[in-house]
C-alpha cells in the first residue's frame, strides 16, 4: 500500500479534487433534502439523467453532460409545478414522472441493442472525470454556497410550513424552484462517476446519520458535511487499493457511519 | 455518559482504522511477489494481441509482456478501464493495441501518458468497413421486395461509400499514432465522453484473418524493434519463426477455402467477416450478436430471408451469444450453424482445453475452428 504513489496519477488527483468539492455539497444539500422530505425527488432526478443522455444522443450533441443538465433542470421544474398543482400525493406524482422519464431514456438508449455501452452510468466511473468538469464543479460549489448563505432560513421556514413562510413574505415558489434546480445540477454533475443507482444514497445517508447525533440545525449541517467528506475520501482510497468502483465504496462507508450513529443514539449521548 | 462530539470522533476513527487495516490486508494478500522495474514492460490490450506479442518477444531477456484485461474479458467492446489497468499502463513502456476503434479508451490513455510508445497492430491494414456490412443488410432487405435493377445500384453505392470510409480510417489510424506527440485537441476528449458508436466505423476484428494476423505480427515486430532497438534482432527472428508456423496455418486455410468454393454464408459476429474473407466466402448477412445484445423479431425474419434467398448453407456464430439464434435458424431452414471461437478468450473455459503452450494459442484455436468447419462440410 503506497499512499505516495497514489497522487502520481493525474486521474487520482482529479478524482480526489472532485471528491473534495462535491462531498461537502452533498452533505449540505442532503440536510435540506431530508428536512424538506424530498428524498424521493432527488432520486427521480438521478433517474432522469438517463433520459437526459438519451435526448442528447438523439439531438446529436457532442457533450451529453449539457443535455443531461438541461433535461434535469426542466424535469425538476416540471415536477415542482405539478406538485404545486397537487393532482395527487407527492410521491405518486414523482413516481409516475420518474418511471416515465426512465422508460423513455431506456427505450431510446437500448435502440439497436446497444444499451451495454451506457451501463457504466449505473455504477459510475471515477476515471470519467475531466479537468473541465472539476472546474464546473467548483462553479457549482460557489453558487451553492451563496444560495446556502442567503436562502437557508427561507428554505427551512418553507419546509416547516409553507403557509407560515408565505405570511413572512418569503417567495415560496421561487425558493422551491431555485432549490430544485440546484439539486438537479449537482446530481447530474456527479452522476457520471457516482452512478445512477446510488447517487441518492450519497445525498441522504450523511444527512440521515447527522440527524441521529445532532441537536440543533448547526450541528446537523456540520456533522452531515463531516460524514459526507469522510466517507468520500475514505471510499475513494479504499476503492483505489481494492480495485472496486468508487461510488459504491463511498456509499458503503456512509452506511457504516449511519449504523454507527444509530448505535450512538441508543447510547444516550449527552 | 459520553459527549456526542467524542462519540462521533471515536466512531470515525474506528471506521478509518478498520478500513485502512482491512484494505492493507487485502492489498498485502494481492501483491505480486516481485516486480522488477529494470525490465522493458510491454502491455497489451487484449488476448489476441497478447498472443501475437508474446510470440514476437519470445524469451528475450529483460522484456516482460503483460495483458491488461483478464484472459476471460473477451473483446473489449465498451470496456471500462479499471484503476488497476490504469496503473499497469502507467508503468508500461510500450502499449500494444489492436486499433480500429476496439480500444475506445485509447485517447484518454495517450493524452495522459505522453511517453508511452503506442503500437497499433492494424495500422498497416485496410480494415473491412462496417458501413459495407450495413449495406449488405440493406441489400438483402431491399432485394426481397425489389429486383436486380435496384440491387445493382445499391452495390455501386456501397462500393463508393466503402472507398470513402477506408480512406478516412487509414488517415485516422496514422493520425492516431502521431497523436502521441501531438497535443490532443479538445475535440477528442469530448469525443470520448460521448458514447457514440464505440466501435468506430470499421470492423476491427482483423486477427480472425490469418493473412491479416501475419501482417499484424510483423507490424508489432517492426514497431517493437523501433521502440527497443537493443533487442531488434531477437524480435525479428522470433517473428520470422512465428510467421513460418502461421504460413502453414494459412495453407491449411486456403485448402479449406477451395473446398468451400466461395459460397454465401451468414455470420452472427462481425469478427467472422475476416475469416470469411480469407476463406473466399461471400457474407450475405451479418447479424451482430454481441454481449447483451437483444434481437428484434424483424431482424430474425430478415436473416431467414437472406438465408433462403442466397441459399446459405452455413452460419458462423459464437457459441455464447449465438447458440440460441443458431438453433432457431436451423429449425426454420436448412442451414448448419458452426460455432467458432473468436479467439478473444483463453481456452481455459472450454472442455477440450488440454495443457498447451500459451504462445501457440492462436495456432491451436484457429485449427480447431478449421476442424469445426471441415466436420460440417
Amino acid at each position: 500500500m503506497d499512499f505516495a504513489a497514489l497522487f502520481q496519477y493525474s486521474f487520482m488527483r482529479i478524482a480526489f479534487l472532485a471528491v473534495l468539492i462535491i462531498t461537502p455539497l452533498f452533505g449540505l444539500l442532503g440536510t435540506m433534502i431530508v428536512t424538506k422530505k424530498m428524498a424521493y425527488f432527488s432520486d427521480a432526478l438521478g433517474h432522469s439523467a438517463i433520459t437526459g443522455i438519451a435526448v442528447g444522443v438523439i439531438c446529436g450533441m457532442q457533450n451529453t453532460t449539457v443535455s443531461m443538465v438541461i433535461f434535469a433542470i426542466v424535469f425538476a421544474l416540471l415536477l415542482n409545478w405539478i406538485n404545486a398543482k397537487a393532482f395527487a400525493s407527492t410521491d405518486t406524482v414523482i413516481s409516475v414522472f420518474s418511471s416515465c422519464a426512465l422508460a423513455i431514456g431506456l427505450a431510446i438508449l437500448s435502440r439497436g441493442g446497444n444499451f451495454s455501452q451506457y451501463s457504466g452510468l449505473l455504477v459510475g466511473d471515477i476515471l470519467s472525470i475531466t479537468k473541465g468538469e472539476v472546474i464546473a464543479l467548483l462553479v457549482v460549489f460557489v453558487i451553492t454556497m451563496i444560495f446556502y448563505l442567503i436562502c437557508y432560513n427561507a428554505v427551512t421556514a418553507i419546509s416547516i410550513s409553507p403557509i407560515l413562510a408565505k405570511s413572512r413574505h418569503i417567495p415560496v415558489q421561487l425558493m422551491e424552484n431555485l432549490f430544485a434546480v440546484l439539486v438537479a445540477v449537482i446530481v447530474t454533475f456527479s452522476i457520471k462517476w457516482v452512478g445512477i443507482l446510488i447517487i441518492n444514497a450519497l445525498l441522504i445517508l450523511p444527512a440521515a446519520a447527522a440527524r441521529n447525533v445532532s441537536k440543533n440545525a448547526r450541528t446537523y449541517t456540520g456533522y452531515a458535511i463531516i460524514f459526507s467528506m469522510f466517507s468520500g475520501i475514505v471510499g475513494l482510497f479504499v476503492s483505489y487499493f481494492t480495485n472496486v468502483a468508487t461510488g459504491p465504496m463511498i456509499v458503503i462507508v456512509a452506511s457504516v457511519i449511519y449504523f454507527g450513529t444509530l448505535l450512538g443514539q441508543k447510547l444516550n449521548l449527552k | 455518559m459520553m459527549k456526542t462530539r467524542t462519540y462521533v470522533a471515536l466512531m470515525l476513527a474506528v471506521i478509518l482504522v478498520l478500513s485502512v487495516g482491512l484494505t492493507g490486508l487485502y492489498v498485502h494478500s494481492q501483491e505480486p511477489a516481485t516486480d522488477s522495474t529494470e525490465d522493458l514492460l510491454v502491455v497489451t490490450s487484449f488476448y489476441p494481441i497478447y498472443i501475437a506479442t508474446i510470440n514476437v518477444v519470445g524469451d528475450t531477456e529483460g522484456v516482460t509482456v503483460k495483458n491488461m484485461s483478464e484472459p476471460q474479458t473477451g473483446c473489449l467492446h465498451d470496456y471500462q478501464m479499471t484503476t488497476e489497468d490504469m496503473r499497469l499502463v502507467s508503468t508500461a513502456d510500450v502499449f500494444v493495441v489492436n486499433g480500429g476503434g476496439i480500444e475506445s479508451f485509447i485517447e484518454d490513455v495517450v493524452e495522459q501518458y505522453k511517453n508511452l510508445y503506442l503500437i497499433t497492430a492494424t495500422s498497416n491494414l485496410e480494415l473491412i468497413s462496417e458501413d459495407d456490412e450495413e449495406e449488405h443488410e440493406h441489400e438483402s432487405e431491399k432485394s426481397t421486395t425489389e429486383e436486380d435493377a435496384t440491387e445493382e445500384s445499391t452495390t455501386e453505392e456501397s462500393i463508393s461509400e466503402e472507398d470513402a470510409t477506408v480512406e478516412n480510417t487509414t488517415e485516422e489510424s496514422t493520425s492516431g499514432e502521431s497523436a502521441t506527440e501531438a497535443s490532443t485537441t479538445e475535440e477528442s476528449t469530448s469525443d470520448s465522453e460521448e458514447h457514440e458508436h464505440d466501435h468506430g466505423e470499421v470492423n476491427a476484428h482483423a486477427w480472425m484473418s490469418v493473412s491479416y494476423y501475419r501482417q499484424m505480427v510483423s507490424t508489432i515486430a517492426a514497431e517493437l524493434s523501433k521502440a527497443d532497438p537493443a533487442h531488434a534482432d531477437e524480435y525479428e527472428k522470433n517473428a520470422a519463426a512465428y510467421d513460418e508456423k502461421l504460413a502453414e496455418l494459412y495453407e491449411e486455410e486456403q485448402e479449406l477455402a477451395t473446398q468451400l468454393n466461395g459460397q454465401d454464408i451468414v455470420i452472427f459476429h462481425e469478427a467472422y467477416a475476416y475469416l470469411a474473407q480469407d476463406l473466399g466466402l461471400d457474407v450475405a448477412y451479418v447479424l451482430d450478436l454481441d454481449e447483451e445484445r437483444e434481437v428484434s423479431a424483424g431482424e430474425v425474419s430478415e436473416t431467414l430471408d437472406a438465408i433462403n434467398e442466397h441459399e446459405v448453407k452455413y452460419i458462423f456464430a459464437e457459441k455464447t451469444y449465438g447458440e440460441k439464434m443458431g438453433t432457431t435458424m436451423e429449425q426454420d431452414s436448412d442451414v448448419t450453424a458452426i460455432y467458432l471461437n473468436p479467439l478473444t478468450r483463453s481456452l481455459e473455459d472450454e472442455t477440450d482445453a488440454q495443457s498447451y503452450e500459451e504462445s501457440d494459442y492462436y495456432l491451436i484455436a484457429m485449427r480447431q475452428n478449421f476442424e469445426l468447419i471441415r466436420e460440417n462440410l
